[in-house]
């Protein structure tokens, strides 16, 4: 079973999120799970679950996992709903299928205005471990 | 970056040289004076600066304004004059909140006659204008009015009843960008944008209840309708969602394209094509699209925030009035003599306030022999100033400073701030404060943000815009 955490490290403006992952589908799981924690939704447990599906194309792995947040991103201000989980179907270098949960908020603490490319590189340490750091613009 | 790798130029400019980097394409140059100095060294922002250089088709100097600090692709406060022949376009060059600017509204009243009437008056104001955090406004605009505000901005709200004539002639562009083109922004951005309008949005977005607290050229103040301890109101936001979704859309589709352009860039977010190739159109026109929106947005709050007016103040209250409406994050097309030949230009400022000099002949008839007001809000609770546009400001393409500038981290901020206490300080110097989230109020703490004062006085002396008046909060709403 895998397995992921996160952690919000300084920036002068915005904010970034590191994210360390034993495979890349918990890299995927963390990144979602930090995102919605930067958002620091309200919720309450009478509140309405949402699932959506979501398919990304992208030049690249780093590129792929930037662009399905923003995908995220964008399901989070049409719907109001804060996305947490993630119901993986395909995953490649370039190609991301899946369907995400979360829960309905009518307040968000933080509006993230964008997932950010800027010095994105996932890196693999020895022990196999995912590692990147995403630059949230706020 | 050290400051023996700095040029001085003047005590408020410097330079890096083209040949500190072999990629740069000409050589860098910021407005700083040595109390600044400090903090713009601390950061990545001069290397980022310097990554500006490099852009394709860019004339002079990448510029950067005393608010510098490090952000993304460009710093904040970056501006980058692009020649559209044989030049780039690139949406990370203008930030992912389109046309984010400011509005001032003036009022006839001092603070005096209104003051027992403005917390009664913020309180309406925070009911009216949401956040649109989580949910938006409770209308949902129809596809055709949408996409009418893309191509028409603020214009189409006037022409429907939700202001003046005037509001128009105070805005940047008259409100509207004529190359804006609604079939180029995408479902999933305009889906964004259909109950955004009319909202404010968080993190250093505002709207403060201010009074006028020193006056620096009376004469000009007039022309601006402007007087001693006069009630103004700021308002501090940008193109919402959409303009977010529109943004993204483009440097996803330029990242495919710079391959098949030849395009290199050291950081991703640069992500450019040719400005004249088919796809760097539409993305200049969907850029074009939510500015319009953008501009519409602050239109439709302008409506809220005059209708708490009038409930809480009584019809006979007299208008809130328009002083000037300007993008601090946009493209822009304008034209300037460049090795004596008048040509156009994309000028693309990231966090950098257009500034128009005396004369210009886009400003109002009302400013044209004192240059357009310049709106430079300060950090949460501190002053804030309006300048006038000047002469001297062509050395960095009309543009000024759009604020403070961060020195900590909104993460810091929330460690070393505590919320509840900062309100209370706020409080006892006769602020209101009407906030969603006290954690939202110790990010935007003044410790976070360089001196305001210092800032406006480097723009001040440089002569990118020259001081009118000086602001003071009297309440401040934030989501």
């Amino acid at each position: 079973m895998g397995s992921y955490s996160f952690k919000i490290l300084p920036h002068p403006s915005d904010v970034k999120l590191q994210i360390t992952a034993s495979t890349k589908e918990e890299l995927f799981q963390g990144a979602l799970a930090g995102m919605a924690s930067i958002i620091d939704a309200e919720l309450s447990k009478k509140t309405q679950i949402v699932k959506e599906n979501i398919e990304v194309q992208s030049l690249d792995f780093d590129t792929l996992l930037v662009d399905f947040l923003n995908e995220v991103l964008a399901k989070t201000d049409i719907s109001h709903a804060v996305f947490n989980k993630l119901k993986i179907k395909k995953l490649t270098d370039n190609f991301f299928q899946t369907e995400i949960e979360g829960q309905k908020s009518d307040y968000f603490g933080q509006e993230i205005k964008a997932v950010t490319h800027h010095g994105l590189k996932i890196k693999q340490d020895k022990s196999g471990y995912y590692q990147v750091i995403i630059l949230f613009d706020i | 970056m050290k400051k023996e790798d700095l040029i001085k130029i003047n005590d408020y400019l410097w330079e890096i040289a083209q040949s500190f980097r072999s990629d740069m394409l000409v050589p860098a140059r910021f407005f700083a004076n040595e109390k600044l100095m400090g903090d713009i060294l601390k950061d990545r922002s001069l290397e980022q600066l310097i990554n500006v250089c490099t852009l394709k088709g860019i004339k002079r100097y990448g510029l950067a304004m005393p608010d510098i600090h490090e952000g993304y692709a460009s710093p904040i406060g970056g501006v980058a004059a692009i020649d559209i022949e044989d030049g780039i376009i690139s949406p990370g060059m203008q930030g992912y909140d389109i046309n984010c600017g400011m509005k001032i509204l003036y009022s006839e009243y001092s603070e005096a006659e209104i003051k027992d009437k403005i917390s009664k008056l913020a309180e309406k104001i925070y009911q009216e204008v949401p956040s649109g955090l989580g949910k938006g406004r409770k209308i949902k605009m129809n596809m055709y009015d949408l996409d009418k505000i893309l191509e028409k901005g603020a214009q189409k709200l006037v022409d429907d009843g939700y202001g003046e004539k005037e509001d128009l002639e105070n805005c940047e562009a008259g409100g509207s960008l004529e190359n804006a083109d609604a079939s180029t922004v995408s479902l999933l951005a305009k889906k964004r944008g259909q109950n955004q309008v009319g909202t404010l949005g968080s993190g250093n977005h505002f709207l403060e209840i201010q009074k006028v607290s020193e006056i620096y050229d009376e004469k000009i103040a007039e022309i601006f309708g402007l007087f001693q301890n006069q009630v103004v109101i700021m308002i501090h936001t940008g193109s919402r969602g959409l303009g977010h979704q529109v943004a993204t859309d483009y440097i996803k589709e330029f990242m495919v394209l710079m391959d098949k352009y030849q395009i290199k860039v050291p950081d991703r977010e640069f992500a450019c094509v040719p400005f004249k190739s088919p796809e760097g159109q539409r993305g200049f026109r969907a850029s074009q699209a939510a500015a319009n929106y953008a501009w519409a947005n602050r239109q439709m709050i302008t409506y809220y925030v005059r209708k708490a007016w009038e409930n809480v103040l009584g019809k006979k209250a007299g208008t809130l009035r328009a002083l000037y409406d300007v993008a601090h994050n946009i493209i822009k097309l304008e034209k300037y003599k460049i090795n004596n030949q008048l040509i156009e230009l994309a000028i693309h400022r990231k966090g950098a306030t257009r500034a128009f000099p005396p004369h210009h002949p886009d400003i109002p008839a009302k400013y044209q022999e004192v240059g357009q007001p310049v709106l430079i809000p300060g950090s949460m609770g501190t002053t804030s100033y309006i300048l006038h546009g000047a002469e001297e400001a062509e050395q960095s393409f009309y543009s000024a400073c759009h604020g403070a500038g961060r020195t900590m981290s909104r993460h810091e901020a929330i460690r070393k701030v505590q919320g509840k206490e900062l309100k209370k300080e706020m409080e006892n110097k006769g602020i209101i404060i009407k906030v969603g989230s006290v954690f939202g109020l110790a990010e935007e703490a003044p410790q976070a943000y360089k001196n305001i004062s210092e800032v406006v006085e480097v723009v001040h002396q440089a002569g990118l815009a020259k001081k009118v008046v000086q602001l003071e909060p009297l309440a401040v709403i934030k989501g």
